[in-house]
């Protein structure tokens, strides 16, 4: 081989590749550019996470309170005036604490009606009843196998199309049939709904076996029922605190000689409507502060996230009770710096109680 | 293999350059630019669940001061014109002949100041023309809130929102 040969054949030789500096600055270069797409990709998993977990949570709390307030303004929807289950009233509070600070969430009963109007078996009429009255009514098929389940007994109150409420003295479900008297000249077109009325219990629970996880959760459902469409279930998860308030007329003697006169009765000493008249200590027992006079109810909700921050945590102080909320609830709900929590509260006039 | 080293081929290798420093560094510019774009999205949803957090807390506000004028629907006249930037509005309803308007008023403001929202405002305008049948004597009652919303991702100016609602109200 000739020198000359060799510059032709090897050409590599000639080439001088990268320095030790270029290949540093380039090695250098990536490395800036892989941490800062390393980066992105933790802070982008972490930002998921916590977004999916304030979305939860805000889903949670808006929820609830969609769930309960509506309950609450239906409470006593077709009141026939005497006890169904808890309910001696039809609406009935029960504060986690009535003699001082609350240790823990409040809980409520309410008589409720609950119905069914779609699926196979709606709880409708199958045909309009007599003028002249009726004895009993006939519901669709398998209706009246579907209420039994949700707690239809004889002895049973139910209201006819939200206007007529009875007493159930014979239940038939073979035939479809409810034994019900419905006097003359009351009478309900075809597919009119039936509604079973119910006392409903609404609290929180923090029961791994009742919510399905650690995290404390709502549940809905008659007091003390474990099977069936009516048991106490859990309806919407993370709801850490439930306060209410209620406001009262004609529950004081001494003002306008305890008769309801549409302004909510003073509690607080001060003249005037405030948020001391809004009482969250009561038993509610003692005449004639009794439920019946409960015109306005305060619900304020929490919602804490399911687990803990990954890293993306603002340091939540939220307290229950403070007075910055402007809640009536009389629990200090201790601070959580690594659970972020939503609260709403909001007032609620009861549709079907007094008036 | 040697042999086809040679010639054009040959020649044409020996004039590539590969990258310089400046190539490198405008791909890592720009590199770096379209992953700063990738993180901003993460701003949007973060933004857009704010949003929806102030919108739930704001409903909810503005359902509280309806159930309120529900309640004491025969004096709905009385919330008209309250502001809860003005606590005059409040003082100029009678606490003696309308105590609960005078108290919602109060307790309404509270609740929405303590939102601590920017520039949260709440106003209540009822209708002093009765809606429909007059024998009815129906209103039309209308709850707005404004405020400053959370900074919208990629503008550096906030904007105003706005939530409205009506309903018309029955003295029974």
């Amino acid at each position: 081989m000739s020198a000359k040969h060799v510059g032709k054949k090897f050409p590599a030789a000639h080439e001088h590749g990268f320095t030790m500096i270029e290949v540093m600055v380039a090695v250098g270069l990536t490395a800036i550019v892989a941490a800062a797409a390393f980066t992105i990709l933790t802070t982008t998993s972490k930002a998921v996470v916590a977004n999916e977990q304030v979305v939860d949570t805000q889903q949670d709390v808006r929820i609830a309170m969609e769930l309960l307030s509506r309950d609450i303004k239906m409470a006593g929807f077709g009141n026939p005036g005497v006890a169904i289950g808890n309910c001696t009233f039809p609406i009935m509070p029960a504060d986690n604490t009535p003699t001082g600070a609350d240790t823990g969430p409040d809980s409520i009963q309410l008589l409720v009606p609950t119905t069914k109007a779609t699926g196979t078996t709606p709880w409708l009429l199958q045909s309009a009843t007599s003028p002249n009255g009726a004895a009993t009514i006939t519901l669709r098929s398998g209706a009246v196998t579907d209420m039994v389940a949700s707690g239809l007994v004889n002895g049973s109150y139910i209201s006819i199309n939200g206007a007529y409420t009875a007493q159930v003295t014979a239940v038939t479900p073979s035939s479809n049939t409810i034994t019900v008297a419905v006097p003359a000249p009351i009478w309900f077109p075809a597919s009119a709904p039936v509604y079973l009325l119910q006392c409903i219990r609404y609290q929180v629970v923090i029961n791994a076996a009742v919510c399905g996880s650690g995290e404390p959760c709502l549940t809905r459902g008659v007091a003390g029922v474990t099977v069936g469409p009516s048991a106490e279930a859990p309806i919407v998860e993370g709801i850490e605190e439930l306060q209410l308030a209620y406001a009262c007329d004609g529950c004081v003697a001494t003002i306008n000689g305890g008769n309801p006169d549409r302004i909510i009765d003073n509690q607080g000493g001060a003249a005037g409507f405030d948020q001391a008249d809004f009482i969250s200590n009561n038993l509610w027992t003692t005449p004639p502060l009794t439920p019946d006079k409960i015109k306005l109810v305060q619900i304020a909700l929490v919602a804490s996230q399911p687990r803990a921050d990954a890293g993306f945590g603002e340091t939540s102080k939220l307290q229950i009770g403070s007075a910055g909320l402007g809640v009536s609830g009389d629990r200090t709900l201790a601070a959580n710096a690594t659970h972020r929590r939503r609260m709403l509260s909001k007032t609620v006039d009861l549709r079907n109680i007094g008036f | 293999m040697v042999k086809g080293m040679t010639g054009a081929h040959h020649a044409q290798w020996r004039n590539d350059q590969g990258f310089t420093l400046i190539e490198g560094m405008l791909a890592s510019v720009i590199l770096a630019v379209g992953l700063l774009a990738l993180s901003g999205m993460q701003g949007i949803a973060l933004v857009k669940n704010v949003d929806a957090n102030e919108l739930t807390r704001v409903s909810t506000l503005a359902s509280d001061m309806m159930e309120r004028i529900y309640f004491n629907r025969r004096n709905a006249a009385a919330y008209n014109a309250i502001d809860t930037t003005s606590a005059s509005t409040c003082t100029a309803i009678s606490l003696t002949t309308q105590p609960m308007a005078n108290g919602d008023c109060t307790l309404w403001a509270g609740l929405v100041n303590a939102t601590q929202l920017q520039n949260i405002q709440g106003t209540v305008a009822v209708s002093t023309a009765v809606v429909g049948p007059a024998a009815l004597g129906q209103r039309n009652v209308t709850v707005t809130i404004t405020w400053m919303g959370s900074l919208k991702a990629g503008q550096s100016v906030k904007r105003f929102r706005t939530l409205t609602m009506q309903r018309v109200v029955a003295p029974e």
